[in-house]
């Protein structure tokens, strides 16, 4: 027969003032946890929202990332009428070819860091779904025009509507500010194709983007560009599994998050020891009664072990609410695969709160199994002799 | 009895209280100091001479542009300049993208280099005329030698991916110095495969004089002012400082895990503290009414709290000096304390949840058997955890950082510094977990405090 549960709840309520300080120390231990991992989790998410499933990356055979590819301009002509790339509404094929550069520009916070300047053609920004000019207008080609990215606009001086930066010999307007719905390209800087091209003294592009008529259409595309002899130089991928791809480059902070969270909770498990030690030694009168009423050892068990999940369960809500705030919060790190800042936000999701109260909860039952241990053990004419 | 041996024998009265106070204390020092350590290690790296008087000079806009060749004779011209040297980043694969096959590798000129590079020196002299008289010849650094067991002879090939042509390099010496980790190659090597002169990434500069360097920075700066290449010209120190800039804002990130874990270390200490103080009201109620003031009693439970934290910091101190900058030792003490948990605990569950019902034989099987759980469980575990200790302290080879990291990290000694830090955070916690409980305990009632009966 089990012990009812009220009974923990009601010592735990009773013991309130250690029962805090544990609660509140594995609560840290989570809010630690919650923080970091949302932290690896922002980071990841700006890469699993960049690209579009409808558009095909092409770069050069050989080449790991745009920043290090090359494109001709006779590899775009070749490509442009390939069959099944979609029609734009100004009744041009959507295709783009687009360069990558990295100039060092001041930071609002001191010091300076790598931007990624892409060139880009007309049908760059329509291809891709969810972003929008949010502010000013679109570049006009031909001249020193930039357009800036939502999340750029927060890490890098100059970049307001009508502000002037200067990249290699001149100096670029910026024109309009863009929103892509905190990808990768929200930290981009973006402008005229040709005209960043005399700027950065490159006569060849880094990238094509062609965009399919369906998704069905996707693969085809990808077949063609790989089976076309002229462009026996290139290979083609899906947009989206290019920037998935680079995910990974958020795995060093996620493995810090679970080792820092680890080592932490073993600290707060023997917190919980010490509380449930004290709760259990308190109470030796108590569990003896509870024996000759006629409770097993294992009901004893289980019923402090609950009591012991009960303040890690607790732990976990206060940790996941502490951490909270920083949900949205942005910073910024460098993508190496790309050699410039990429700009994201701290991104608290529920399943990250779930397994942040699954994390205190195994802290908490951890911590109480040795004093629930000693509980069910505790010799009943010993215990009742404890009196009290 | 004197006022210490009284804190002593409190602070060990409930030795299992303080054992696992002491530990978590222990744990989370740890962690505290290894955090430091590596945001040591990322900002002041080891192995970084800063009294090399060194410039750099590179592109303005970014590293990613390059400079013209003929540069390097201007440059050179400046008054107060001891050498330079050309390097370029090669980038490429070596066999695969996984990243530990992934180090450094410089396209620059032999002779310049070891001029300008004046801590490293080939292992050999003879190393450096097989370099000028082998084109595709490559050095590689010792401890990235060691690390892939390069040798003099061996042929590498690395694939471009910046450039579109692969390097077919032949081994021809080894660089010995405080921090050599890359592969350098021939520049003009790299000039024939391309069939053309390449720029260069950067020009590193050995100046006759620290003072020199002030002057050298701006004055190159403005020799290509307007130029269709602006050069950027910092010292070495600076360059260095830009990469770890990139990785974003280190410091406060670490400073603010150092500082939660600090709360709840202090936190669990404190909850402890009170615990033993709530556990002893009739006592420290007896002790006033014989005549301690209420300072007397704070100063008894304070220097309690204090031996706790200093007992518990001292093992965290002496666990990140001996342990942490040898992988080895980290590694399988961690492992043989795994091990003791995974056996000890379900050998502990199965000795409770085994039923005392049935009769006969079988209730005395089952009483024999969780008589010999008990009897050898706990020793079974904790044998078990020290053979798994003692065995992978024989197996693993007694790697360094460097190379366990493969490169990432250079060296996890504990600074001098970081330890001061850690002897700190022991005090405040001592003092910090203590002074509450003190405090109330100072302020209570004898008649209140005997009348007590828990």
């Amino acid at each position: 027969m089990a012990i009812p549960l009220k009974y923990n709840l009601r010592h735990v309520a009773r013991r309130w003032k250690t029962t805090s300080t544990t609660v509140l120390s594995i609560g840290l231990v989570v809010a630690v946890f919650v923080s970091v991992l949302s932290l690896a989790n922002g980071l990841s998410q700006a890469f699993v929202a960049s690209g579009d499933p409808l558009n095909v990356l092409v770069l050069r055979k050989g080449s790991t990332a745009e920043t290090n590819s090359t494109v001709r301009r006779a590899d775009y002509y070749s490509a442009k009428f390939l069959p099944g790339i979609a029609t734009g509404s100004d009744g041009l094929p959507m295709v783009a070819v687009e360069t990558i550069n990295i100039a060092s520009l001041a930071k609002l916070s001191g010091g300076s860091s790598n931007a990624a300047i892409r060139g880009i053609s007309p049908a760059s920004l329509t291809m891709r779904a969810g972003l929008t000019l949010t502010e000013g207008r679109m570049v006009a080609p031909g001249l020193n025009e930039l357009l800036v990215g939502a999340g750029a606009t927060t890490r890098f001086k100059n970049t307001k509507l009508g502000d002037t930066i200067r990249l290699v010999k001149s100096n670029w307007k910026v024109v309009g500010i863009f929103d892509a719905s905190r990808s990768s390209f929200d930290s981009e800087f973006w402008g005229d194709v040709e005209q960043l091209n005399r700027e950065f003294d490159r006569s060849m592009y880094s990238s094509m983007v062609l965009r399919a008529v369906s998704p069905e259409a996707v693969e085809m595309l990808i077949n063609t560009v790989e089976t076309t002899q002229k462009l026996s130089n290139l290979k083609a991928q899906r947009e989206v599994a290019y920037y998935a791809e680079q995910t990974k480059s958020s795995a060093p902070i996620q493995f810090l998050g679970v080792m820092i969270s680890v080592i932490m909770a073993v600290g707060a498990t023997f917190a919980a020891m010490n509380a449930m030690y004290a709760s259990v030694a308190s109470r030796a009168w108590e569990i003896a009664t509870l024996r000759v009423l006629g409770f097993s050892r294992g009901s004893i068990l289980l019923s402090f072990s609950l009591e012991a999940l009960a303040i890690g369960f607790l732990g976990g809500v206060i940790g996941g609410i502490l951490a909270l705030p920083i949900n949205g919060v942005t910073t910024g790190t460098t993508n190496y695969s790309s050699f410039s800042e990429i700009a994201f936000a701290f991104q608290i999701t529920p399943g990250l709160l779930v397994s942040g109260v699954v994390f205190a909860s195994i802290i908490g039952v951890v911590g109480g199994f040795l004093p629930a241990l000693q509980a069910s053990r505790i010799p009943i004419i010993d215990g009742l002799k404890s009196g009290s | 009895m004197t006022l210490l041996t009284y804190m002593a024998k409190n602070a060990f009265g409930n030795p299992r209280r303080t054992a696992l106070t002491g530990l978590s204390l222990a744990v989370s020092l740890a962690l505290i100091l290894v955090l430091q350590t590596i945001l040591l290690e990322i900002t002041k790296p080891t192995g970084l001479d800063e009294s090399i008087p060194r410039i750099v000079v590179r592109h303005r806009t970014s590293l990613t542009m390059q400079l013209p060749r003929p540069y390097e004779a201007k440059l050179r011209r400046l008054p107060g300049i001891v050498a330079i040297v050309p390097f370029n980043w090669f980038g490429g694969v070596w066999k695969d993208d996984r990243f530990e096959n992934f180090f450094p590798r410089f396209g620059t000129e032999p002779e310049k280099y070891f001029q300008v590079f004046v801590e490293n020196s080939p292992r050999d002299p003879a190393m450096l005329a097989a370099w000028k008289a082998t084109k595709n010849g490559c050095f590689v650094g010792d401890k990235l030698a060691a690390r892939h067991g390069f040798k003099v002879g061996d042929d590498l090939i690395i694939k471009g991916d910046i450039y579109p042509v692969d390097l077919e390099l032949k081994v021809v010496g080894i660089l010995v110095g405080p921090k050599c980790e890359e592969l350098l190659f021939r520049l003009d090597y790299l000039d024939d495969l391309l069939g053309e002169t390449t720029r260069a990434g950067t020009y590193f500069v050995l100046a006759d004089s620290g003072p020199r360097v002030d002057v050298l920075l701006p004055e190159m700066e403005a020799m290509f002012r307007n130029s269709d290449a602006e050069v950027k010209a910092e010292t070495e120190q600076s360059f260095a400082l830009s990469f770890v800039e990139m990785l974003g804002n280190i410091k406060l990130f670490i400073n603010a895990l150092v500082t939660v874990v600090v709360i709840a270390v202090l936190m669990i200490a404190a909850s402890t503290m009170s615990l033993a103080i709530r556990e002893r009201t009739r006592e420290v109620a007896t002790l006033k009414a014989v005549g301690f003031t209420g300072g007397h009693v704070m100063f008894l439970i304070v220097g309690e709290g204090m031996v706790v934290s200093m007992v518990g910091g001292g093992l965290g101190l002496l666990l990140a000096w001996f342990v942490l900058p040898v992988p080895k030792y980290f590694i399988s003490i961690g492992a043989g304390i795994l091990t003791l948990a995974v056996i000890g605990l379900p050998l502990l569950l199965v000795s409770v949840l085994l039923p005392e019902t049935g009769r006969g034989w079988y209730r005395r099987g089952l009483a024999r058997l969780r008589a010999a759980i008990e009897a050898y469980g706990p020793g079974l575990s904790v044998f078990a955890g020290v053979m798994v200790t003692l065995l992978l302290l024989q197996a693993m080879p007694s790697q360094d950082w460097v190379a366990f990291s493969g490169g990432m990290i250079q060296s996890m000694t504990v600074r001098p510094e970081t330890m001061y830090l850690g002897v700190a955070i022991t005090l405040i916690v001592g003092l910090g977990s203590s002074l509450w409980p003190a405090w109330s305990a100072s302020r209570l009632s004898v008649l209140d405090g005997l009348r007590n009966q828990e």
